[in-house]
């Protein structure tokens, strides 16, 4: 699994098309599949709708493990995530917006164990911020720390 | 010596600067609590991150503002984690209503750096929501822009986290030391 991360409009899904070569239709758009059709697609846009979404029917410490369950379905290994930056502002004064940011970060740090690569793109220009050649698998699968238990 | 941890919300920032101290601490590991109870949410938050600490032999002293009146407290083998900037800032500016925060938090910082063997300290990134704040949150983000200018100057370490992953932005990252932690005395 690949999470791209970075601040909005830096130049993600142009990152996935051009340097990791997915297609329009192999990238799902999280704001509006249904969750059950995201499995399918190798390439996700935005984990951050993902969650906004899953935070309309679950508490916010159970949407990790929600987004884990979704996103380790499938080919999993060839997965693209795609995710914005959401937690560097100002705390919100509304309660649901800071669940939001915070959560976004919480799943972000769930799925940093299954991947083989993290990338922050800055206007266009890829950082690698993380590089394994082997991930967790999910049968050595991770609980977070800030969920139920410690790994 | 000084180590300056930051990172968004949700970045697991908390849990890489209490994997940090255990890294490098050799003697008594003191956490300095900085958050106000404001209220359920600040209470759910305390009380996450004393769960967090749970078992790993750290002295917890609560200190909202002022960290100077602590400083006697203080052993000169003591690696501190104070937690965090940004509501201590908020503390000095709302709560004490101190016209020169930002040289008082400075102070204080100094004061326990100089009694102790290491002093983390966890901000948070605070500058990429876009928002022009014309009002308090203005003048508010701009101290705290200072706070990190001259701390990540006097740190000997910057580290960022970013979901998990620290980036050493300054300074390397530390080798785990060889003694063993001493029991908590308080």
């Amino acid at each position: 699994m690949i999470l791209v991360i970075g601040g909005q409009a830096q130049g993600k899904r142009e990152y996935l098309r051009q340097t990791l070569g997915l297609s329009g239709e192999q990238i799902g758009d999280c704001a509006s599949l249904p969750f059950s059709d995201l499995p399918s697609y190798p390439g996700w846009y935005k984990l951050n709708d993902l969650v906004a979404r899953l935070l309309q029917q679950f508490p916010p410490q159970q949407v990790p493990d929600q987004v884990l369950h979704l996103a380790l379905q499938g080919d999993f290994s060839r997965r693209v995530i795609v995710c914005d930056e959401v937690g560097c502002g100002i705390v919100p004064i509304e309660k649901t917006q800071r669940e939001y940011r915070e959560t976004v970060g919480r799943c972000c740090c769930a799925l940093v164990p299954y991947t083989q690569q993290v990338v922050r793109i800055f206007c266009t220009i890829p950082t690698v911020l993380r590089s394994v050649s082997a991930a967790v698998e999910p049968s050595e699968r991770i609980v977070s720390r800030h969920g139920k238990g410690e790994s | 010596m000084l180590t300056l941890i930051t990172g968004g919300s949700g970045s697991g920032k908390s849990a890489f600067a209490e994997q940090y101290v255990q890294t490098v601490a050799q003697g008594r590991r003191v956490y300095i609590a900085t958050m106000a109870d404001y209220g359920e949410e600040s209470r759910k938050k305390i009380d996450r991150h004393r769960r967090m600490r749970a078992g790993k032999g750290f002295l917890t002293l609560e200190q909202p503002h002022s960290l100077e009146q602590i400083s006697n407290q203080i052993g000169l083998e003591d690696t501190l984690l104070l937690e965090d900037l940004p509501n201590l800032l908020a503390n000095h500016i709302w709560m004490l209503q101190d016209p020169q925060p930002v040289s008082a938090i400075l102070n204080g910082l100094q004061q326990l750096e100089a009694g102790c063997r290491h002093l983390v300290v966890v901000t948070g990134e605070l500058f990429g929501d876009g928002v022009r704040y014309l009002d308090d949150t203005g003048r508010y983000l701009c101290l705290m822009g200072q706070l990190h200018q001259i701390l990540a100057q006097r740190a000997q370490r910057v580290v960022e986290v970013v979901y998990t992953i620290p980036i050493y932005h300054k300074g390397a990252q530390p080798q785990p030391t060889a003694a063993k932690p001493k029991k908590e005395t308080v």
